[in-house]
């Protein structure tokens, strides 16, 4: 066999698999936390006892702002969830760039930029690198 | 951690000062990272030893999976779900030993020893002092963990998570710079 035809079928598997990887790694995540906590994405399965409203219309109007609170409280959470998804899959998509564009040849100069980006959306997005100057207040 | 000695206005000081601390910390860090990556080119120049590169890949995405787990954690302790809490503490760790057992116990192994030169100094100095790194932030992670279970943090106030989660997406950081430096750039020498 070509020797060209084996190393770019080489390549293109090792991308498969790292992608392949990346989104069953965040997919593996977002049905553990729906195992868990019985509310990601939504969908209530363990946590799915809500009480029966009450009778009394002060109660009623009680039960109906916490039900809302709670709403709210578990829309924020799962929209937090999943931008953690994206930024992972951000991550490994410019992983596999960095990959792909050393076996094409790519300059080191390149493969540092690609580098830099990577760790900027780290420091950005997980190590809240903002909140330090705009946020000390608060976690 | 979640002393109920001090006033919420004392506490934010009190958190200001502690991220304000971590980070010149991590500046001290960058500077002895900065001088293993520095020695790296200065030393192996626009060449580089024949690496695993499957495995380089393979550890790399490890890394990255967990520090999106440790992510997860602290996303679930500010909105106060602890299970998911304490089950990402211990799925960042266990990814975390992963990663060791690819570099130490896969990577070490390998056909460069120690004693081969500059290219054995530099890739088990990098390895080696990022190995320390996640081995001490996997320790951390155990020592959240287990506060966390005793129900040591709140929504309100959790600092020792922040720290422990900025200290491993840190580590994570500093492992997007060597993996292309050891991996990727330069010609391989045989």
């Amino acid at each position: 066999m070509n020797v060209s035809i084996l190393y770019l079928g080489s390549a293109i598997t090792v991308v498969a698999l790292v992608i392949g990887g990346g989104i069953t790694l965040a997919l593996t995540f977002y049905v553990l936390s729906i195992l868990v906590s019985g509310q990601a994405g939504g969908v209530s399965t363990l946590a799915s006892t809500v009480a029966a409203p009450p009778e009394d219309p002060m109660a009623l109007s009680l039960w109906k702002q916490e039900q809302e609170i709670s709403t709210a409280s578990r829309m924020r959470r799962n929209t937090a969830y999943r931008g953690g998804v994206m930024v992972l899959l951000w991550l490994v998509l410019l992983t596999v760039v960095e990959f792909v564009a050393n076996l094409v040849g790519a300059s080191t100069t390149s493969l540092f930029i690609i580098a830099i980006i990577k760790a900027a959306v780290i420091a950005q997005y997980f190590m809240h690198l903002s909140s330090v100057w705009f946020d000390g207040g608060s976690h | 951690m979640s002393s109920g000695m001090t006033t919420p206005a004392q506490y934010r000081d009190q958190l200001r000062n502690n991220r304000l601390g971590l980070w010149l910390f991590f500046l001290s860090e960058t500077f002895l990272f900065a001088g293993l990556l520095t020695a790296r080119f200065y030393l192996w120049g626009n060449t580089r030893p024949e690496l695993d590169q499957f495995l380089g890949i393979t550890v790399t995405v490890i890394l990255l999976a967990s520090s999106f787990a440790m992510n997860r954690a602290e996303t679930a302790m500010v909105h106060d779900d602890r299970d998911t809490f304490l089950n990402c503490l211990l799925v960042t760790a266990i990814l975390g030993v992963i990663f060791l057992i690819g570099v130490v116990g896969f990577e070490w192994q390998g056909h460069v020893r120690p004693t081969d030169g500059a290219y054995g100094a530099i890739l088990y100095g990098m390895t080696g002092m990022h190995a320390l790194h996640v081995l001490s932030g996997v320790v951390f992670i155990l020592i959240v963990w287990n506060n966390g279970r005793k129900g040591h943090y709140s929504p309100e106030r959790h600092w020792g998570v922040e720290a422990c989660a900025i200290y491993w997406h840190y580590v994570d950081l500093v492992w997007v710079f060597f993996y292309p430096a050891l991996y990727l750039m330069g010609h391989v020498i045989h």
